[in-house]
């Protein structure tokens, strides 16, 4: 999915050639320190940063160089660590315009003077989201009166409802109680089962270690280790880069 | 070598004017996030006290201190206590309307008090204009020239040793990072903002004291151009690096010199493009600088913890208070409506004419900014370019003037979408100040032309005729009911889009542009369709303004009007159809019952200063002021509803508090 990804801030280089693959159904964590380039190369996958070089793939299409938007549209969904959502929507209302906004033929110009209303196949499928996420209760409350945690599982609501390709997750459990964590895994374990990849920048290690099914440790903007969770946290490299000594 | 320096060195003394407002509006910017337009009515008022006490024979240095060290501190500390420091950091939008509302309010204001007599140039502050002091390469220096360079190298002196050495200097630029931060490290940051906006203001008021002498009378659109002028320096140095901010500013002004010195004074280019040389550098610098793009990131960690605005309380009022008001809204309209069809005087039926027409016009700024979310300070231009085309077309080509201002109309939109390309990576307040400057180049470089704005004593737009009836005299009732059709139609068709699942992708593009994009929306086509429906929506409005008027000049149009609008309109509510209408009806009315006040009270500019300063509230209600009495009064509805009788609300409870509700319903 990404190749020779490299990216530099003033002198700094973010990301040094990194390489990375998601297929479809897998959920990939990717870890490391603070500083060693997660959200970067989150940023450059979603559109919101441009690489100085490297190439970003979905399903055989080229999408550096494209707008966040027709990105979205292609089927890259993603959260943010400071969370993005609209204060002043409802979270239905979240997901409609996610729903709507994701179709890749785009806005229609009838759509300038509807009802903002959902077709019946619309609704069922806001319907099911919501309940994947656990938000019925709170469907019609806007959202900037819910509490963090509430917020993030809208972000992930709003990621997951056009049936996106690939779900990049930017530390989604930052800021969760264990129970909404709790929801967080089975969310995230019932996207790959439908055929979404997924890629879960996170710290929480026991999450990681949970759900996903193949590890890429980053340092200092280059890939230091990947493979099975355990497999990866044995390594001695990667002890240090985390802990500082190995232990 | 020695043509080339006669013709700069005459263009320092501006240039240092400039380079020093620009390290104001730098400094100001990066202490405090606020962009302050004010700074070119706070020189301006600095200028006006010192011409006005040295025309009253107090002595040079009196005259200095007192406009200069006391009141330019002063005003900047007042701001800063009343207004600025209780926008919340992230509001893009008060802080710049709040800024504007200053810009335009405290000129108008100083008029009220002192009345418009024109005044002549001061005395300078030190040096003798006439006299030569030294030559440059055989250029003679005269004491005007020598005097403003010294004065702003005082100034960059001192600035630069404060903010390096002192620990004022330290705090200030903590404060630069985060304000709250600061606090949380145990420091007031308040003082620290006190100061630095005292600081910045007496830079203005020094640049106002130096710019004086330099024009034959005082005149506020010296001022103006000062403050763009400055802008632009200070865009120059990325609205962050002040010596690049200084030198921008004394280029600028060299520049100026220089091409006043080349071009004949008869030519295009001397009419033409020298006096929008600012706003052009300014423009050009907005769409190209990268850095600029990226202001509107805010970077303060704290910044989120700030409460979301409170619903609109048309969402949140009872079912049962919701009809009596409805119902009541539409009662008055209705009464309004017949009222002027029968007996309202002829003055009266024209200003509530007025009303309708300012209300279309208003409602682009409705569009733009409640619906948009970006300030955009050239709405008059747009009302322009309808108007000047459907003038030009009934005059010159004999089109209906109504086919006409429809024409105007689709003209302007696409002038509008065509505006949106160069600000389609800008927003917040990079995208208002390039508006700003295309609203000043149209002023300067399109709308004097005889093809575009009319000759000078006004383009003669005529009164409609439909079939057999003509709309054309001044009273004219028929014509009340065209625009009220017109509004009608406006208004339907702005909710429709409000409803839409587009207006849904707005509200999400106001709230994170960030979000939004990453679901799938795309920013550069819905800003491109909100900046064309809403110059379109201006234009039509400002085609019907010109056939009410039958006679219209540029300076109906320029960039002061656009400034006023958005002033009015975010006063009263900028989130609802109905807030446009307010403003629109709210704006004519006042102005109206102003011009029976004896005197300059009554010449116009009290209104000005009237909506300028309930702008201010703005702040504190950012919903608008209407918006938030609406809130009062209903919820105080509310409880004595629910005291009265709790466990039934009915229409008969309503009864004994009619009055209460028809308060709230003229203000709602």
């Amino acid at each position: 999915m990404v190749e020779g990804l490299s990216v530099t801030f003033g002198g700094v280089r973010a990301l040094d050639g990194v390489d990375l693959e998601v297929t479809p159904g897998e959920i990939v964590g990717l870890v490391g320190p603070n500083g060693a380039g997660k959200s970067t190369l989150v940023n450059c996958v979603g559109g919101q940063l441009d690489a100085d070089a490297g190439r970003v793939w979905l399903d055989g299409i080229r999408l550096d160089g494209l707008a966040p938007h027709r990105r979205a549209r292609l089927g890259v969904a993603r959260t943010f660590q400071r969370i993005a959502v609209f204060p002043e929507l409802t979270v239905r209302e979240h997901l409609f315009v996610a729903l709507r906004a994701r179709r890749p033929a785009g806005t229609r110009w009838s759509e300038l003077v509807d009802r903002a209303q959902p077709t019946a196949a619309e609704a069922d499928l806001l319907e099911a989201t919501l309940e994947r996420v656990g938000l019925q209760a709170r469907a019609d409350a806007p959202v900037g009166t819910l509490p963090l945690g509430a917020c993030r599982l809208v972000e992930i609501a709003r990621a997951l409802v056009g049936a996106p390709r690939v779900l990049l997750a930017d530390e989604p459990s930052s800021g969760l109680d264990p129970r909404e964590a709790g929801t967080l895994a089975t969310v995230v374990r019932s996207v790959a089962e439908r055929d979404t990849g997924v890629l879960l920048i996170e710290h929480d290690l026991a999450l990681v270690a949970e759900v996903c099914d193949r590890v890429v440790v980053l340092d200092v903007g280059q890939v230091l280790a990947q493979g099975a969770f355990a497999d990866v946290m044995a390594d001695p490299r990667v002890q240090r880069a985390y802990l500082g000594h190995v232990a | 070598m020695s043509t080339f320096l006669s013709y700069a060195v005459p263009g320092i003394p501006f240039g240092c004017t400039y380079a020093i407002v620009a390290m104001g509006l730098v400094l100001t910017y990066r202490t405090t996030g606020v962009f302050n337009f004010a700074f070119g009515a706070q020189a301006y008022v600095s200028a006006f006290v010192y011409t006005a006490l040295t025309g009253d024979g107090v002595a040079v240095f009196p005259a200095f201190l007192v406009s200069v060290v006391v009141l330019a501190p002063a005003i900047g500390w007042t701001l800063d206590r009343f207004l600025f420091r209780r926008i919340a950091a992230t509001n893009t939008t008060a802080k710049l309307v709040s800024a504007v509302a200053i810009f335009i309010g405290l000129p108008e204001l100083v008029t009220l008090i002192f009345g418009s007599a024109t005044r002549f140039a001061p005395p300078t502050l030190f040096l003798n204009p006439a006299d030569v002091y030294f030559h440059l390469f055989s250029t003679p220096v005269n004491g005007l020239e020598l005097e403003t360079a010294i004065a702003a190298a005082a100034a960059v002196v001192v600035v630069s040793a404060v903010l390096r050495s002192s620990w004022l200097g330290l705090t200030i630029r903590a404060a630069v990072e985060s304000p709250r931060l600061l606090e949380l490290e145990g420091v007031r940051s308040d003082r620290v903002l006190s100061a630095a906006w005292m600081g910045s203001s007496c830079m203005a008021g020094l640049a106002g004291v130096l710019l004086a002498p330099q024009y034959p009378t005082l005149q506020f659109n010296d001022y103006a151009i000062l403050l763009v002028a400055a802008l632009a320096a200070a865009a120059l140095g990325d609205l962050a690096n002040v010596p690049m901010a200084l030198l921008g500013g004394v280029l600028l002004g060299v520049v100026e010199g220089l091409g006043s010195g080349y071009f004949s004074p008869s030519s295009v280019w001397h009419t033409g493009l020298l006096p929008a040389i600012p706003f052009l550098v300014l423009a050009i610098l907005l769409v190209t600088r990268p850095r600029l793009r990226a202001l509107e990131d805010s970077e303060d960690p704290l910044a989120g913890s700030d409460p979301p605005p409170p619903p609109s309380i048309v969402v949140t009022r009872g079912p049962e208070l919701d009809r009596v008001i409805r119902v009541g809204g539409r009662a008055l309209a209705l009464g309004a409506v017949v009222s002027v069809l029968t007996w309202v005087p002829g003055n009266w039926a024209f200003t509530l004419t007025a009303g309708l027409v300012y209300s279309i016009m208003f409602l682009s700024v409705t569009l733009i900014t409640g619906m948009g979310g970006e300030v955009s300070l050239c709405q008059a231009t747009f009302a322009g370019a309808g108007a000047f085309i459907a003038g030009q077309l009934a005059v010159h080509h004999g089109v209906p003037i109504l086919l006409g201002a429809l024409i105007g109309a689709i003209g302007s939109l696409v002038i509008g979408a065509i505006g949106a390309l160069p600000a389609l990576r800008l927003r917040g307040l990079p995208l208002a100040l390039l508006t700003l400057a295309l609203a000043l180049l149209a002023d300067n470089a399109v709308f004097p032309y005889s093809w575009a704005g009319g000759p000078a004593g006004g383009l003669l737009v005529p009164r409609p005729v439909i079939g057999s009836i003509s709309l054309a005299t001044t009273s004219s009732r028929g014509f009340f009911v065209l625009a009220l059709i017109v509004l009608v139609l406006c208004v339907v068709g702005v909710k429709l889009l409000q409803r839409a699942t587009v207006g849904r992708y707005l509200d999400a593009l106001r709230a994170s542009p960030l979000g939004a994009e990453s679901v799938g929306i795309n920013p550069s086509a819905a800003k491109v369709l909100v900046f064309a429906l809403s110059a379109g929506l201006a234009g039509l409005g400002g085609a019907l303004f010109g056939s009410l008027q039958q006679s219209i000049t540029p300076s109906n149009f320029n960039y002061e009007f656009s400034l006023v609008f958005v002033v009015v309109v975010v006063t009263t509510g900028v989130r609802t159809v109905e807030g446009a209408i307010q403003a629109g009806m709210g704006f004519v009315v006042l102005q109206q019952l102003l011009s029976y006040l004896p005197g300059r009270w009554g010449s116009g500019g009290l209104t000005i200063v009237l909506f300028a300063f309930s702008a201010l509230t703005y702040a504190s209600h950012p919903e608008g002021v209407v918006e938030y009495q609406k809130r009062l009064w209903t919820e105080r509805v509310e409880r004595l509803l629910r005291h009265g009788d709790p466990p039934a609300l009915t229409v008969a409870t309503a009864g004994p508090h009619e009055h209460a509700t028809a308060g709230s319903d003229r203000l709602g």
